[in-house]
């Protein structure tokens, strides 16, 4: 509904999810997509009040992304401790140019934070990121 | 058989007596000292009020009295502290109050801008000075058309959409929930960008025909989508359900977990602000009264603008007719007040006013001219021979009606209204004769009143010393009266609808020669028409002199009675 361009105007881009946990449980997340953190941009805290969740999203064809990913989750860290959150590595439809390896998110799988591969191309994992997410906010451990 | 004790065990059951003892003694003194009391209270309080206060108990209720007392006296003390530390509160909260009214005032005046001058806003004004409601406020009520067409309660912290209402049919938001966020992030962003403090309110956005107004509560915000310019109306009505809103959900919004079931019911809340104006649907309906409204003006300033137009004309020519009589000139002439204003010059013996305005059928009751008499022909010769019918109407003829016309005819200056000498002007033993006698007309319209009006002024003279044309002295009682009478005869003869001619006549019989004579009457004469007209502006209009000369006594010369009348001026009124 709302143009990609909010991302880079206002900042942040809103979307909304439903999803299905199981007979009953209907669960509609409202996604606020915000722009990446880099060294002029900071993560504007008023677009978190609130949340109930958060995914942190890499690109697995750079790693030093997952550094970034990694300097934000100890912000957020501090700010929202019990808030349930996962990192999705995306783009892992290029296998080809594929760089990320186990060991640069093995601090977030240490922490208890889960790690997704995703595609945004091919949709592959997005379903189960939110999945995931979805149970953890909702109190459900899968394991 | 005393059982034996372990050595210093005596001693020390002693000491451990000494010991509680002097805990006892303690506590005894400590119970008995208020001080002491107090300060134990002291150390428990904080943590006994927290309890309390957790439990819901009645301490708060308790403290109430107390509390306002204690802001009592600290107000009375200093009120200072307390205003100190209200100030962050009252500040921000008279600001925004202030800023509401500066923006409600400025949206009511644009609103009556933007709308500008129509046909309909002089109705509005008709029905203000009506009623009294102020003008602008029926002009809001009637200018302005919008239409509330969503309105949305956000859960403040999160941005989720808790409930909304709708006008019914389709909307053109395709998610609500969406909306509802991207909202919150929008809001927020300005906020951000401009650097302003949470609690800073985003009141309204605007784009195109589309407003969304934002009412902030303490946990939740409405918004409300607004097509069109609503009034502040609409800002109230959302201000009641945000405050119905929080009374009745105030605990679930404040701990909010992301489940809006619960805030289905606060639909109701909102429906109230889904109000809708929409004056292009009565306008399809004829605005019978206002076309009448409308027609009755045009046709009262119809009226007024042809009538004015006319008088206009009738002035114009009237005012053309003075101006082209021989001894009469129209200085200036405007019209104000309703009423012709002129300053004229007319000479002595020139054409009566009311004569001219009788002829050409001019009213002169909307008048108001300041003649001023002068003597046009400057030479007493030719005053004479203005007014060669005179001898004629001598003595011998003094109750006679001598017809204008032959009067005038060998005069340049004429005379063309009937000239009447009333019996009074007649010797003493003329036999009593009707006191007006002019033409036909002016006999058969003329009343008992004028008549007798006209017979009394008749009988008044005005003396002058021999040779002289001052008057004698101690006659002003008798000029006042023969003003009062010539006033009366004129209003009496307009309510008739008749023009009234008031004649001076001076006389100046025995003089030494008949150019002294025609001197000494025309300036006698002249100098009683302005002493009896005065400042009586009135009159002015009515008022004509002429001189007799010395060839017209009207009394026997040779008894002091009759020198003293020869030597005088008198009136006559005529109608026409």
């Amino acid at each position: 509904m709302f143009s990609a361009k909010y991302l880079s105007t206002v900042g942040v881009k809103v979307d909304k999810k439903l999803l299905s946990l199981g007979p009953g449980k209907e669960l509609m997340m409202m996604v606020w997509d915000l722009e990446g953190r880099d060294d002029y941009v900071s993560i504007a805290d008023s677009y978190l009040r609130g949340m109930s969740g958060f995914f942190l999203v890499a690109d697995g064809t750079r790693p030093e992304t997952i550094d970034d990913a990694r300097d934000i989750q100890r912000i957020m860290a501090g700010l929202f401790a019990e808030v349930p959150s996962a990192l999705l590595v995306n783009k892992a439809d290029l296998g080809a140019e594929w760089r990320a390896s186990e060991e640069d998110w093995a601090e977030f799988r240490a922490s208890g934070i889960e790690v997704l591969r995703t595609s945004a191309k091919d949709g592959s994992g997005v379903e189960e990121s939110f999945a995931t997410l979805g149970r953890k906010m909702m109190g459900e451990d899968e394991r | 058989m005393a059982a034996r004790q372990p050595d210093g065990l005596e001693e020390r059951m002693k000491e451990l007596d000494e010991r509680e003892r002097y805990a006892l003694k303690r506590l005894r003194k400590s119970i008995g000292s208020g001080a002491l009391t107090a300060e134990g209270v002291g150390e428990i309080l904080p943590e006994a009020v927290v309890i309390s206060a957790d439990g819901g108990g009645r301490l708060p209720k308790s403290l109430v009295e107390t509390t306002e007392t204690a802001i009592g006296i600290s107000v009375s003390q200093d009120p200072a502290v307390l205003s100190d530390a209200l100030f962050p509160i009252i500040g921000s909260a008279i600001r925004k109050a202030i800023e509401r009214l500066v923006s409600e005032a400025l949206f009511k005046v644009n609103a009556g801008l933007e709308k500008g001058l129509s046909a309909k806003r002089l109705g509005w004004r008709l029905q203000s000075m009506r009623t009294g409601v102020p003008f602008y406020e029926i002009a809001l009520k009637n200018t302005l058309d919008y239409r509330v067409e969503q309105v949305f309660l956000i859960h403040k912290k999160t941005g989720v959409l808790l409930a909304d209402a709708s006008m019914p049919g389709p909307s053109g938001i395709a998610d609500k929930d969406m909306v509802a966020s991207m909202l919150t992030a929008v809001r927020d962003y300005i906020k951000d960008s401009l650097s302003l403090a949470r609690s800073s309110p985003v009141d309204v956005l605007s784009a195109g025909d589309y407003s969304i107004f934002v009412e902030e509560g303490p946990y939740a915000l409405m918004a409300l989508i607004v097509r069109g310019t609503p009034d502040p109306r609409v800002r109230s009505l959302a201000q009641d359900a945000l405050e119905t809103v929080h009374a009745r959900f105030g605990p679930r919004l404040k701990a909010f977990d992301g489940e809006t079931e619960p805030f289905e019911k606060a639909e109701g809340f909102l429906e109230p602000c889904l109000v809708s104006v929409d004056r292009g649907a009565g306008g399809k309906k004829k605005p019978v009264y206002a076309l009448v409204l409308l027609g009755l003006l045009a046709a009262t300033g119809s009226f007024f603008i042809v009538r004015g137009a006319i008088q206009s004309a009738r002035d114009g020519a009237f005012l053309a007719a003075l101006d082209a009589e021989s001894g009469i000139v129209v200085v200036d002439a405007r019209r104000s007040g309703g009423k012709l204003r002129a300053t004229i010059m007319r000479s002595a013996q020139a054409r009566a006013i009311a004569d001219l305005a009788a002829e050409l059928g001019y009213d002169l009751a909307r008048t108001d001219f300041d003649v001023e008499l002068y003597l046009s022909l400057g030479q007493e010769g030719a005053v004479s021979k203005a007014y060669p019918a005179a001898p004629a109407i001598t003595s011998a003829a003094a109750s006679a009606v001598v017809p204008s016309a032959a009067a005038a005819s060998s005069s340049p200056i004429s005379v063309a209204a009937p000239i009447a000498i009333s019996p009074a002007a007649a010797p003493a033993s003329a036999p009593a004769a009707p006191p007006i006698s002019t033409t036909a007309t002016a006999t058969m319209t003329a009343d008992a009143e004028l008549r007798s009006l006209a017979s009394r002024l008749a009988a008044e003279r005005i003396l002058f010393g021999k040779n002289s044309s001052r008057p004698l002295p101690g006659q002003e009682g008798r000029i006042q009266g023969i003003r009062a009478l010539a006033l009366s005869i004129v209003e009496r003869a307009r309510e008739k609808s008749l023009v009234p001619r008031i004649e001076a006549v001076g006389h100046a019989a025995g003089a030494v020669s008949d150019a002294a004579g025609d001197s000494f009457s025309v300036e006698r004469a002249r100098m009683a028409i302005r002493l009896v007209t005065g400042s009586e502006a009135r009159l002015r209009p009515y008022v004509v002199f002429r001189g007799a000369g010395n060839a017209e006594p009207i009394a026997d010369e040779e008894i002091v009675e009759g020198a003293s009348q020869n030597r005088s001026v008198s009136f006559t009124a005529t109608f026409r």
